[in-house]
């Protein structure tokens, strides 16, 4: 890129900055000028079959790249991708929306152009309210600041932020890029911190059986690996939620499992709610992650750390980082030793899968069967569903193999998240657990794995229709949807050599089709599994009797 | 600070690592980095003496299974002896015996792991 600025190219030069390699969008008129620019960068388009799919495959790629970012045009594109903006927001998810406008001269005389709502400042307005930030690039001599701004907010906050470019600024001239200096805001207050981690190291060191609850914003600011550190330091069993599952490894000697208020088994609710010292980290008690609010937790024996604060009992110390708390607090507690600090209940490896010949496949063995054929270079994407209520039980050993979208629910979430994922991580395999319903919602996004070359895995759970609101609530025919022959759609789709499409019914056909997933590792294998009789999950039936009672309440 | 030793020896086509120290975060990092090399000089029959670990943390717990996924991949075996009885201890109450080939011998260690199909 040589050193003629303008406005696209500085933007793009920011972006590559902050490691983004892939783009995600739709093309528009208004962002034609701007996505000629993207072919000639370093950034590589991935075109998507719709801008709510290309905020999904964003948002995928944000979780697993630190960033993600999607373009779309005008109107149209810009509130269409509206839903994945919001389950961005909701879930901190940093994605930067790059939307092509009308040219300036157009809005400030206020003509009536096509894809126009009712006025020209209607999308950034909504836009401010599901962003860190948000800005129109009306001036190409403040705009570089005003990319940066909403840049530095998006990483320091992990939420979407939102750039409106009129197509007669893209190729405006404006200044280089100088130095990026990231947010200065998220920094902790040195004497708080310093005050406060003594007070929780000395909690810790008089607790008898102290806790740690892994939760969601560990894994949205990449703490993981300190935290980690953490658990092996000081030798305090962990929990995880449904929403941080994988934050850690599961295959560690202080997992206890995953913590869902009454939801939960009952050895880790005990462990969980008897500590005496509970140390909750990032975690978000949102409805589907406590049980329905089914915790029991005792806030006098616990330490809540999180959105830039430490709760102790009833007081609390403000300007307070995730990451800062975490690494003053490692060496300022006394170690324990395994012996005495250790999870309730000792390991239960997988269980090897045996089909019982000639038998109809159910939703226990179907995950069964799943679960243990998952290894360690898959990335398992469960859908808001039977899948998400199923997934809590699946032995997920290494960290960040699991990606759910667990609080904002958004069905259709996984297929074009997988998209994110595979490019984010080429080294590894998204498989996607999907009911047939959520797949319905976004199911032409498998064209664009096809057509990336992503070797992912899709298994359709087809439980005819939408089972999660047959389960939640009395059933009605609003929960049905058209029977789709889903094991033929890879090959309407695209290159017939690169898709495998199997339809099983039968616990032989899965284990046959699993074998043929895992073996053909450089093609994408889809499976439809076909329930009978709306069978479901343990999980999802707990859930749905939860929803039921607090119903008639 | 009781740093971790590692002396290695070749037995029968087995690579035999005898262990001496804590394995706990610092041990446990030596540990792994002396498996992987083992490893990645295609030396796929592997053998880990503990006799001289008389810590263990779930640190150094969780590279023993670390080191065992990665010999599994590559269709090698691991076996790990000596295990002195807080060790022992730590193990079986983490459940990990079940997946750890488990001798008491150095010595029926290396013949395991000169049996043992790659």
């Amino acid at each position: 890129m040589n050193e003629n600025y303008t406005v696209s190219r500085y933007l793009i030069s920011r972006l590559h900055h902050i490691g983004i390699k892939h783009l995600f969008g739709v093309p528009g008129d208004y962002n034609l000028d701007f996505l000629d620019e993207v072919l000639a960068s370093p950034i590589r388009w991935v075109g998507n079959c719709n801008e709510l799919n290309a905020g999904y495959a964003a948002d995928g790629y944000a979780r697993l790249n630190g960033v993600g970012a999607a373009v779309v045009t005008y109107g149209v594109g810009g509130l269409s991708i509206l839903n994945a903006v919001a389950g961005a927001f909701a879930e901190h998810v940093p994605v930067i929306i790059i939307n092509g406008a009308p040219p300036a001269r157009r809005r400030e005389s206020g003509a009536m152009v096509h894809h126009l709502v009712s006025n020209y400042y209607l999308q950034l307005d909504i836009y401010r309210k599901i962003t860190a930030d948000a800005a129109l690039l009306a001036d190409p001599k403040t705009a570089p600041d005003e990319i940066d701004r909403v840049i530095r907010n998006c990483l320091a906050l992990k939420l979407p932020g939102y750039l409106e470019l009129p197509a007669d600024i893209t190729r405006a001239p404006c200044r280089a890029p100088g130095e990026f200096l990231p947010a200065a805001s998220l920094t902790s207050n040195q004497e708080s911190l310093t005050e406060c981690v003594a007070e929780v190291a000395e909690m810790l060191n008089k607790a008898k059986n102290p806790v740690i609850l892994a939760g969601v914003e560990l894994l949205r600011f990449g703490l993981g690996k300190e935290t980690l550190s953490l658990v092996e330091t000081i030798e305090v069993p962990f929990a995880t939620m449904l929403s941080s599952k994988s934050v850690l490894p599961e295959l560690h000697p202080q997992f206890v499992g995953i913590y869902q208020g009454g939801w939960s088994k009952e050895l880790v609710r005990r462990q969980v709610e008897d500590s005496d010292c509970l140390l909750s980290l990032g975690a978000w008690m949102t409805d589907l992650d406590t049980g329905l609010f089914s915790i029991n937790l005792d806030a006098r024996r616990m330490i809540s750390v999180g959105n830039g604060q430490v709760r102790i009992g009833c007081h609390f110390y403000h300007e307070i980082q995730l990451r800062d708390f975490i690494r003053e607090l490692a060496p300022a507690v006394q170690p324990r030793s395994y012996q005495a600090s250790h999870p309730a209940g000792a390991y239960h490896p997988k269980q090897h899968f045996v089909p019982v010949p000639g038998c109809g496949l159910t939703a226990l063995r179907l995950y069964e069967c799943l679960n243990y054929h998952l290894d360690d270079q898959m990335i398992l994407i469960a859908e808001p569903g039977d899948a998400f209520c199923a997934a809590p039980e699946f032995n997920i050993e290494e960290a960040e193999n699991f990606i759910v979208q667990a609080y904002y629910c958004s069905i259709g979430f996984c297929t074009p998240a997988a998209l994110g994922i595979a490019l984010a991580r080429p080294g590894k395999r998204p498989f996607v657990l999907s009911g047939d319903g959520a797949f319905q919602m976004t199911a032409q996004e498998v064209s664009t794995l096809i057509r990336e070359r992503c070797p992912a895995v899709i298994v359709i759970i087809n439980n005819d229709g939408y089972l999660i609101e047959r389960k939640l609530h009395q059933d009605g025919a609003y929960n049905d949807i058209q029977m789709w022959h889903y094991a033929k759609l890879p090959a309407v789709f695209g290159d017939e050599s690169f898709v495998i499409g199997l339809r099983v019914t039968t616990e032989e056909e899965l284990e046959q089709a699993m074998r043929t997933a895992v073996s053909t590792k450089d093609k994408l294998v889809f499976i439809e599994a076909s329930l009978p009789n709306r069978d479901c999950s343990a999980g999802l039936d707990r859930v749905g009797q939860a929803f039921r009672q607090a119903q008639k309440k | 600070m009781n740093e971790v030793k590692i002396e290695h020896r070749n037995e029968r086509g087995v690579s035999v690592g005898r262990i001496a120290g804590r394995l706990d975060m610092q041990g446990a990092a030596v540990m792994e980095t002396y498996a992987q090399q083992r490893l990645s000089a295609g030396e796929l029959r592997l053998v880990l003496d503990l006799a001289g670990v008389d810590y263990i943390s779930s640190a150094g717990l969780r590279s023993l299974l670390v080191v065992a996924k990665k010999v599994q991949v590559l269709n090698g075996c691991l076996v790990v002896c000596g295990l002195m009885p807080m060790v022992l201890n730590v193990i079986n109450i983490s459940g990990f015996q079940q997946l750890l080939k488990i001798c008491v011998t150095a010595e029926e260690a290396v013949a395991a792991a000169a049996s043992l199909p790659e």
